[in-house]
């Protein structure tokens, strides 16, 4: 099994903000969920991969070929913060619109998608809810048979039972082997149910990347009455109050800790938060 | 195959999985060469990701209890030691039965040997 996604050393420099020396892979046939928060260069990432931006230096390799590679292109689809396709544009329109630049377009199965999917063939792009939007977004990948989906927030701004619609068509697309998603998300629901890896990006660097497991095993959940001072070093995001205080630790220096001293294990949404705050106020 | 697994258990979900399947070769219910839901769909099925399937399959092989075959899936397998698994199985459920209605019919553990040995040497 190859890696699916290969980035080594990307940088990109902007004015007021960088991409570090991003390096992480993907292996081919899982799902990867792209974390971190806003403004961290999730999407810059997503639109270097792609080529809608160029690097200032490293390398991008998709499916086994150099990202600048445009027969690569046909094996991939991209899904930024709303699909982009023409406005007065119907599903028909967008198929006669897209289907010359896929060799491997499949019509029989974009309409299969969209009575599935229950979008009106005839209805234009700008009428549909976002929740349809995305789906069309998703019938059009389905029917040119991409290999590697790359999803810019697809679950962003929609109702819960859209989410779980749509994450349920990210799962049914899995299924079939060879396939591979990295997907960005704030919601860590969709990583719980769905993603096998976990990329975690802060301020252009990338803090993380591996089993989802891993980024919160090493980690546990700390409260209690007072902090002794000999363990405020190792305190992640420490959080103060009357009454106690909050914090994230390493499991490696939770021994030792009063009595009074409660620990839990941590969750995704944990460790980010207190990453994010320690990064804040250090 | 059934599996039911629960999200808030202390158990790893992919342990969780390797034991209900496991409990199902023992018990005869999954048989022979019976194909199981391949590791991608049962990772859609059960909403975990592919790695934790992937994860019960690959230790369900490891313990022999399920052989893979490239490009076709998952399979029960059906040796003469799993069929020997099976029989330990359903020994250890029947002496448990056995126990445990002895004891409620007031049998010492001595009595109760004297009969397993009677049906023993039968």
């Amino acid at each position: 099994m190859g890696n699916a996604i290969e980035i080594h050393n990307l940088c990109k420099e902007y004015r007021g903000f960088a991409l570090k020396n991003i390096s992480f892979s993907v292996p081919e046939g899982l799902c990867c969920g792209f974390v971190g928060p806003n403004g961290a260069g999730k999407t810059t990432v997503l639109k270097a991969m792609v080529g809608m931006i160029l690097r200032s230096s490293g390398e991008i390799c998709l499916l086994g070929k150099s990202n600048d590679d445009v027969k690569v292109k046909e094996d991939i689809g991209i899904m930024f913060d709303q699909p982009y396709f023409q406005e007065s544009w119907t599903p028909l329109d967008i198929e006669r619109g897209i289907k010359l630049f896929y060799h491997n377009w499949n019509g029989s199965e974009y309409r299969k998608y969209l009575s599935r999917f229950e979008l009106d063939p005839k209805k234009k792009f700008k009428d549909f809810s976002r929740g349809m939007k995305m789906k069309l977004a998703m019938a059009v990948h389905l029917s040119h048979n991409a290999r590697l989906l790359l999803l810019d927030e697809p679950t962003g701004g929609l109702d819960p039972a859209s989410r779980d619609e749509f994450i349920d068509i990210m799962r049914e697309y899995l299924v079939q082997e060879g396939r591979t998603i990295l997907f960005s998300t704030h919601i860590v629901s969709d990583l719980e149910h769905i993603a096998d890896l976990i990329a975690y990006i802060s301020q252009g660097s990338l803090l993380f990347c591996g089993e989802k497991e891993e980024l919160t095993a090493s980690y546990c959940m700390v409260r209690g009455g007072k902090l002794p001072e000999e363990k405020r070093k190792f305190a992640i995001g420490l959080r103060e109050y009357d009454s106690g205080y909050e914090c994230l630790m390493e499991l490696a220096h939770i021994g030792g800790l009063p009595l009074d001293a409660v620990t839990e294990r941590a969750t995704i949404d944990d460790v980010i938060v207190h990453m994010e705050r320690k990064k804040k106020y250090a | 195959m059934r599996i039911q697994i629960s999200m808030q258990s202390d158990i790893p979900t992919y342990e969780q999985i390797k034991r209900q399947i496991k409990a199902q070769i023992l018990s005869g219910e999954l048989s022979a060469d019976e194909p199981l839901t391949s590791i991608r769909q049962l990772a859609r099925d059960l909403q975990v990701s592919i790695i934790t399937t992937t994860r019960a399959y690959g230790d369900l092989e490891a313990e022999g209890l399920i052989y893979m075959v490239q490009g076709r899936g998952c399979f029960v397998k059906g040796d003469a030691e799993i069929v020997r698994r099976q029989y330990l199985h359903a020994v250890d459920e029947a002496l448990q039965n056995a126990a445990d209605k002895g004891r409620a019919a007031g049998l010492t553990l001595g009595e109760l040997q004297n009969k397993l040995e009677e049906k023993f040497h039968g």
